[in-house]
């Protein structure tokens, strides 16, 4: 028997796009039932929610390990570039397999940490005006690497 | 089924609206956005978005609440508890 979503394993997708008055409490919640074991959520999206370095954390925490395979997180201008590094980090134990990040602040050492994401198919990164090109030609060099084994 | 427009939920009157949904045999996809979901009704709302999920006959898969105003008693009350 489920409980709202927690335990709930019908709901493949959600979206909160646009609500902006969730704070930790709420991505806790949210956290419990991405970590729980009946949890089916495929996709999740959070465009323009607010999100700050303490809440991705905590939801970056939970989907480590999940079975969510798309995620979407753009305008959360909020996460500093800390925030990312960690957020990427969680990232790296997931089987993400889509990601939009568009206009936030990820910078070159986000935009290394994605090559950590080695199920990722599909990233969307445009507007993240804080990678420099340098950024970009390492990034490049480094999928390189990847895919030559 | 997309219910859009400029509806606030009040005395109940929207909650009844959503939880009339719950074991609707082919309702697969949900979306409810535009303010439909204000602060104040937060909690009326998401107790009746649980009734739909706890529906033993569900097969909602696409639950799509964007543009709302869910606060953190909202989530919770949709997530995991009851306030």
């Amino acid at each position: 028997m489920c409980d709202g979503l927690l335990g709930n394993s019908t709901i493949s997708s959600l979206c909160l796009d646009n609500n902006r008055n969730i704070t930790s409490t709420g991505c806790h919640a949210l956290s419990a039932v991405i970590r729980d074991p009946n949890c089916n959520l495929k996709k999740i999206s959070l465009n323009w929610t607010g999100l700050t370095d303490e809440r991705s954390n905590i939801l970056g925490a939970a989907l480590s390990g999940s079975s969510v395979k798309v995620l979407h997180l753009s305008h959360n201008e909020s996460i500093s570039r800390r925030g990312w590094h960690t957020l990427l980090n969680h990232l790296a134990r997931t089987s993400i397999i889509s990601l939009n990040l568009r206009s936030n602040k990820i910078d070159n050492g986000g935009l290394a940490a994605l090559a950590n994401i080695g199920t990722l198919k599909t990233l969307i990164l445009s507007r993240n005006e804080s990678i420099t090109p340098e950024g970009w030609r390492h990034s490049s060099t480094r999928y390189k690497e990847l895919d030559s084994g | 089924m997309i219910i859009t427009g400029r509806i606030e939920i009040i005395d109940e009157f929207g909650g009844s609206l959503i939880e009339g949904l719950g074991g609707h045999p082919s309702l697969t996809r949900l979306q409810i956005e535009y303010d439909f979901i204000t602060a104040e009704q937060a909690r009326v709302s998401s107790r009746a978005l649980r009734k739909v999920l706890k529906h033993p006959k569900s097969e909602l898969k696409h639950l799509l609440l964007p543009n709302n105003k869910l606060d953190d008693i909202g989530l919770g009350v949709l997530c995991v508890m009851d306030y």
